[in-house]
């Protein structure tokens, strides 16, 4: 069974990277569990892929709008679909960092990976029950999923 | 092999080879000690008597070389005699004369030299009559002998000159130097008459006696020598042992090595020697290399060693162990519990990512002559085991939480207990349901909190009434995180991450229930088949055996489970209770969920705050077991009305307003002031308690609330009375037609 400062821990790094690069902190919401079927994904999504002591996978999902702006509150210009994947696959690593910095040697965490969601979910690797941590980050609301055994 | 085995294996490589080197050493001292005291004993010795027998044998020869002087005297005196009756010339006689007395001068000079200013260079001749007293007292006579023939002989040999005068008138005849010359020869001659004999028997008793000295020295040289030979041939011996002893020990200590490094290219564990300033041995066995996956052990830092492998924390804190451990005060034994690398966990980095394993670090001193000299490190990788045993460990809390569970189910009606799986589903996915709608500020995310909190409570009252102590327990704790939240003085959606964590334990326990419920089906097959697969929660199996529905007479559901609540609260309170229930078969099912968790709630109510324990009954004249009747029937177009009432003691009005005065809900003034009708309604608040502390059926002010927020969403209508030491009613009355969207949520 997960425990809450592990789940923290994804959520701090997700925390963590908006605080810094968008200079904006995000908003978490009440966390839920996706009891029936595939979580539902926004347009892009970081996965970053966890083995060791847990395995599955955590991602953070976000729509193109909320980040575009978040582009340009970093003061990029190109908004291009590389631009955003490069974004987003920066806030995977970040998450990817904070884990690797608190949890240490337990889990194995690989480098992320920006994919598109296949229709509209992401299909975590595992069988558990994954928890989605809805984020609002002004009018935009984003996810972190973990799903890991 | 064990870490123990191969430590002590080592520990008694180690002791074996130390007396080969204390033999080894031993063998050379032993010999230098005895080349010493041979040295000492006998040849020094042997060179004393050897000087002596020099000594000895110079004397002897010098003596007997002038033994013959008086007689050579002797016959130059009558030659010179001879010669001056005759005119012959006597310078020849007079020159023998002097040269004896000269020799016998020389020897007595050489024999009698004064002992006291003697020192080690005196001649050979004094230290040999030295050492006899008896030679001493013969050479002190030979001298005395000497000097009165010394007497005799000197004026002779003091003569110069010419004896004879030679004249034309008279010839040759005696001068006067020649008559003295004749005159003092005959005198001498009859002095050495005299004195020569005593004189040349005290040389001959000197020579006897120096002779027998010569011959005893010579018999003690030899006797010394032969004692050297026997010692040299000893030490021969004793040479010839020690480098045979030497050899033996080089060869043992070479198959010691042997085997040590046998033992160590073998043994699994990680072996090595930690000196007090941190650093590793240069010897330790070649699984470091694979345990620690690098090249270069030796001379290490222990420090340099970890750094890269075990967090920061467990680095300092396995230092300071080690230092503790040189610490002559602490015991060994002792601090071997506080070791922080028992069971570490330490991480590598592969071409394939990080590796992860577990080692085990058994410390042990190493001592020399008491002294603490060194640590020794025993490694061994545990991996294995402790993943085994972290999953032994899981497998035994699931196979106990499954015990339990199963015992609890078995206690249960499988009818109730599919009702309970399904309703408990849908409650828990309504509390998911919950969690998910959008929520940013503090007022909603308590609204949230009231939601969740009546159904769990729901959900927790119903696995109570059927004895499921699992899901009680559980549901118990749920509430308890929501009442902390409730408690917190501004929310966020992160504060709710526990009660996600709980939900999804909570799923699972309801899943692993089911999985269980199907497994005892598997043992019925007869029931399955009339088992209702739409009633389980979703991943759930069929519950193990199906009721028919109750027949005339027979009791329904919901009164079985309401009276297994009855009786479980009435025991833990030690309370008497019967329970009166009509028309609970006739619950339409679009009431039936809300009206079963109405009447757990009031039920709960009335045995925990209502009925009173026998005694106090039987004091207030009234039996004393009390009942609680629940009554529910269909008023036609007027609806439906349910009534809970027990025969206990009633409302009380005063602990009401206590409680909501310690709450802040009212002032002392307000609360003394309001009578019961404004009071009651208070009882129906979120969070409101008349119960200090909370436990499995009662004080978090969560039963009463739901009741209204269930009636509320019917549409109904609740109503509160109680008389004092009589009774207390809950009435409900709910419209004829529900409507279903309003029993959504």
């Amino acid at each position: 069974m997960l425990t809450e400062s592990e789940i923290r821990t994804f959520i701090d790094g997700t925390v963590r990277y908006f605080a810094v690069s968008a200079g904006q902190a995000v908003e978490v919401g009440a966390p839920y569990l996706v009891t029936d079927g595939a979580p539902a994904a926004y347009d892009y999504l970081g996965v970053i892929t966890v083995s060791g002591r847990r395995k599955g996978a955590v991602c953070f999902t976000a729509p193109r709008s909320m980040l575009m702006v978040l582009l340009m509150r970093m003061h990029e210009t190109d908004t291009g679909d590389a631009n955003i994947r490069d974004l987003v696959g920066e806030v995977a690593n970040t998450i990817s960092g904070n884990a690797r910095r608190d949890f240490g040697r337990e889990f194995q965490i690989s480098a992320p990976s920006v994919v598109e969601p296949e229709g509209g979910k992401f299909w975590p690797p595992v069988e558990a029950r994954p928890f989605v941590i809805p984020l609002n980050w002004r009018s935009h609301s984003a996810k972190l999923i973990v799903c890991l055994e | 092999m064990s870490p123990g085995n191969g430590t002590a294996a080592a520990e008694r490589v180690l002791m074996k080879t130390s007396p080969l080197w204390s033999r080894e050493r031993r063998g050379p001292a032993a010999f230098g000690v005895a080349l010493v005291l041979f040295t000492v004993a006998v040849l020094w010795p042997a060179f004393e008597v050897a000087g002596r027998l020099d000594d000895t044998a110079t004397a002897l020869r010098l003596v007997s070389e002038q033994r013959r002087q008086a007689d050579v005297v002797a016959g130059a005196l009558a030659s010179v005699r001879d010669r001056l009756e005759s005119f012959g010339y006597v310078d020849e006689p007079l020159a023998e004369i002097r040269a004896s007395v000269r020799e016998l001068d020389g020897l007595v000079r050489a024999l009698t030299a004064n002992p006291a200013t003697a020192d080690a260079f005196a001649s050979s001749p004094v230290r040999a009559i030295r050492r006899s007293q008896a030679l001493r007292a013969d050479v002190e006579e030979l001298s005395t002998a000497w000097g009165a023939f010394r007497h005799a002989v000197v004026p002779i040999a003091a003569f110069s000159g010419v004896p004879y005068a030679d004249s034309e008138s008279a010839g040759v005849r005696l001068n006067d130097g020649g008559r003295l010359l004749a005159l003092e020869t005959r005198k001498a001659i009859a002095a050495v008459r005299k004195q020569g004999p005593p004189l040349i028997a005290l040389l001959g008793r000197v020579a006897t006696a120096l002779e027998a000295e010569s011959t005893r020295l010579s018999g003690y040289l030899r006797l010394l020598m032969l004692t050297a030979l026997g010692g040299a041939l000893a030490l021969g011996v004793g040479l010839a042992y020690v480098a045979f002893a030497r050899r033996r020990a080089t060869q043992l200590l070479a198959a010691a090595e042997r085997q040590t490094g046998d033992i160590l290219k073998t043994v699994r564990e990680g072996l090595f020697l930690l000196d007090a300033r941190g650093r590793i041995g240069t010897v330790h066995s070649a699984s470091m290399q694979r345990l620690f996956k690098r090249d270069l052990v030796a001379g290490l830092q222990f420090e340099e060693l970890l750094q890269p492998l075990v967090p920061e924390k467990t680095l300092h804190t396995a230092l300071r162990f080690v230092e503790v451990l040189w610490s002559e005060r602490t015991k060994e034994n002792l601090v071997k519990s506080i070791n922080p690398l028992q069971e570490v966990e330490v991480s590598f980095e592969t071409e394939n990512g990080q590796e992860s394993r577990w080692l085990e670090f058994d410390f042990h001193r190493v001592r020399h002559d008491g002294k603490l000299v060194n640590l020794l490190v025993a490694v061994q990788d545990v991996t294995q085991r402790v993943r085994l045993a972290g999953e032994i460990a899981l497998l035994r809390e699931r196979a106990q939480s499954q015990v339990d569970t199963l015992l609890g189910v078995l206690s249960v009606n499988p009818r109730q207990l599919r009702s309970f799986l399904s309703d408990s589903d849908a409650g828990l996915k309504m509390v998911n349901a919950r969690l998910r709608e959008p929520a940013r500020d503090d007022a909603a995310f308590r609204q949230k909190v009231d939601a969740i909190f009546r159904q769990i409570h729901s959900i927790k009252g119903e696995a109570a009434a059927l004895g499921l102590s699992s899901v009680q327990g559980r549901t118990h704790d749920f509430e308890g995180q929501l009442k902390e939240l409730r408690e917190a003085p501004a929310l966020s959606g992160g504060d709710f991450l526990p009660l996600t964590l709980k939900l999804d334990d909570l799923f699972t326990h309801l899943a692993s229930i089911g999985e269980l419920v199907a497994r005892l089906a598997q043992l019925q097959p007869a029931a399955v088949a009339a088992t209702d697969s739409r009633a389980m929660p979703a991943g759930a199996a069929p519950a193990a055996s199906v009721s028919s529905p109750p027949g005339p007479g027979q009791e329904d559901d919901l009164t079985g489970t309401l009276r297994q609540l009855l009786e479980r609260i009435a025991s833990a309170r030690g309370k008497s209770a019967r329970l009166v229930a009509t028309g609970l078969g006739d619950i339409p099912d679009v009431y039936r969920r809300a009206v079963k968790d109405i009447a757990v709630q009031a039920l709960r109510n009335s045995l925990v705050h209502g009925l009173e324990e026998p005694a106090a009954r039987a004091g207030s004249g009234k039996p004393g077991v009390g009942t609680v009747k629940i009554d529910f029937r269909d008023e036609g177009d007027s609806g439906f009305r349910l009534v809970v009432e027990d025969d206990g003691a009633g409302l009380n009005l005063s602990r009401i307003r206590e409680a909501a005065v310690e709450r802040g809900i009212l002032t002392a003034d307000a609360a003394a002031r309001i009578d019961s009708k404004q009071l009651l309604p208070l009882l129906f608040r979120a969070g409101f308690s008349t119960e200090q502390v909370a436990d499995g059926d009662s004080g978090r002010g969560v039963g009463m609330n739901l009741v209204a927020e269930l009636v509320r969403q019917l549409r109904g209508r609740v109503s509160l009375s109680s008389g004092e030491g009589r009774y207390t009613r809950l009435s409900i009355v709910l419209p004829a037609a529900a409507a279903p969207a309003a029993l959504a949520g």
